[in-house]
């Protein structure tokens, strides 16, 4: 049936306005953010400039719709370009954080105000490093850290399980940050001189466990690594003898530094496990040379985390060292979970340890690592719920209390 | 005919009318392309934050804040996509430092110290 008479266009037209006015408003958007998206793909030159596109897109919806929509074109990019996926998950997650101190907290200053969704806690928890660094780095006391993750604890504990050793290890990246600002002169440039006043800062911070003072230490050493790696400050990474500047640290600190400089052994070792093996056998002792293996194979697991680490694992099973063989099988496992992204369950990593190709006794220490990492994530209800809804297999779903005290000891 | 003409012509007028006016639309729109400008860095980043120059022209940063910054082509930390735009060092609170674009194109920049910082400059061909 026409219409009658003109308020009755009048009536359409409005309708109308109105009607297209919301779909714009709603679908339009979605539809040209995906466009935008595969936009930065097709038409950037390389790589770096596919990355800083999608960068901008994040940024773009981080001012518009905070974190989480931030975090919506992470997962769509991640999953569907692997040249993000492959270059630093983690270094990614950190450009959120980045946004989030910019674009939120600068503009109230106040942490209690702050949005932090379920989902940032992807990539190891790369947001939340990203934006405490730059939180103490401008705000660097001992008491403004205590205060700020005591309240990160005592608060985010449902959404990041991990969120108080994350926020002292952010803490450790902030007070370093902080020290280059009063060293200004190149001659004061040195890894002593920017590591030891960071370093007593985390060791004095009251609150935190000793866990936490660790992370707080290797969030400090993790910064002056990436300098050295990078050539900043005139720093060099010693690829001849990697663990020298640690064997010069104080016994109590040796751990973590080995930890972080463990990071860049698989670019020395091609990510070749037998290589890094020789690598880490060059530190003193036995726990520090573990360490190592397992950091430094996580590290191999980063540049291809969507891979199911099979070739991986059999030239982790041709070690002969019976400790750094499981070492590096736990390293798989711990790339496999810091690596991975919101609303994947973990699945690469629960496959992994579902493997034929795992022995009967590789098994067992693959569930138990894998519940340890798992539970940075996810809190034990959610654990439980993930075992009711068949995502854990059953065999691990029936040791996770054994293995969870063993975990606890 | 000519009510269901102008019944369909109403209802595609409104409906680009309200795509158009409440969609989300992007428009990009360059301030006139200069010779030279000034950028300073202050406590509430970049200022401005967004520059058109000309190819060939120069760009000079500065800061209010007294603290050394350094600012550098994206990416973060590596600046690698314009890498000469780098002073390859952090510089002090008091220093200047001019760099010249002689590449077209749009380079999104940080500080390299407060990443958080960051801004873009559209170089365009003379």
């Amino acid at each position: 049936m026409l219409l009658q008479n003109k308020f009755q266009y009048i009536a359409l037209a409005v309708f109308s306005l109105l009607f297209f006015g919301f779909v714009g408003f709603t679908v339009y958007p979605q539809g040209i953010l995906a466009s935008e998206i595969v936009a930065c793909d097709e038409k950037s030159p390389n790589e770096t400039e596919k990355i800083d596109c999608w960068q901008d897109i994040m940024r773009g919806a981080f001012d518009v719709d905070g974190t989480q929509a931030a975090f919506d074109v992470f997962e769509v990019v991640y999953k569907n370009y692997e040249v993000f996926a492959n270059t630093g998950c983690h270094r990614h997650a950190h450009r959120i954080g980045d946004m989030s101190y910019y674009f939120d907290y600068l503009t109230h200053k106040d942490f209690t105000k702050m949005d932090f969704p379920k989902g940032a806690t992807a990539c190891g928890y790369g947001f939340y490093h990203g934006f405490f660094e730059h939180l103490v780095q401008d705000n660097t006391s001992v008491e403004f850290v205590t205060q700020m993750c005591e309240y990160m604890r005592n608060n985010l504990g449902d959404v990041a399980p991990a969120i108080s050793q994350t926020c002292y290890h952010g803490s450790g990246h902030g007070f370093l940050l902080a020290r280059a600002d009063e060293l200004t002169q190149e001659s004061q440039w040195s890894v002593e001189a920017f590591t030891q006043k960071p370093l007593e800062q985390c060791e004095s911070l009251p609150q935190a466990s000793d866990t936490e003072i660790a992370e707080c230490r290797q969030g400090v050493y993790n910064v002056i690594v990436d300098w050295m790696a990078d050539g900043e400050y005139g720093l060099s990474y010693n690829t001849v003898e990697p663990f020298a500047m640690c064997d010069r640290e104080p016994y109590e600190r040796q751990f973590d530094c080995y930890y972080e400089i463990a990071q860049k052994i698989d670019g020395l070792s091609n990510g070749d496990p037998l290589k890094m093996v020789a690598i880490v056998e060059k530190a003193k002792r036995v726990d520090l040379q573990t360490i190592a293996m397992s950091v430094g194979v996580a590290g191999v697991v980063q540049q291809n985390p969507q891979n199911d680490q099979i070739t991986l694992l059999s030239a982790c099973q041709s070690i002969d060292r019976m400790e750094l063989k499981n070492q590096c099988i736990l390293g798989i496992i711990g790339g496999l979970v810091e690596h991975t992204i919101p609303g994947t369950d973990y699945k690469n990593a629960i496959n992994f340890c579902e493997s034929d190709q795992l022995t009967v006794d590789e098994r067992p220490l693959c569930d138990r690592e894998l519940l340890g990492k798992l539970k940075r994530f996810r809190t034990d209800i959610e654990l439980e719920e993930m075992c009711s809804s068949r995502v854990l297999s059953t065999t691990f779903c029936k040791n996770m209390e054994k293995n969870s005290e063993t975990l606890s000891r | 005919m000519n009510k269901l003409v102008l019944l369909v012509v109403v209802v595609l007028l409104a409906g680009i009318a309200g795509f158009a006016f409440l969609g989300k639309e992007k428009v990009q729109q360059f301030d006139s392309a200069k010779q030279s400008v000034h950028v300073e860095l202050g406590e509430s980043g970049f200022e401005p934050r967004e520059v058109t120059i000309i190819q060939g022209g120069t760009v000079t940063f500065t800061t209010t804040m007294d603290k050394p910054f350094w600012p550098a082509s994206n990416l973060h930390p590596s600046h690698s996509i314009y890498s000469e735009f780098d002073p390859l060092r952090p510089l002090e609170s008091q220093e200047t430092w001019k760099f010249t674009f002689n590449r077209v194109g749009s380079y999104n920049f940080h500080d390299h110290i407060r990443s958080y910082f960051t801004g873009v400059i559209h170089v365009v061909a003379k």
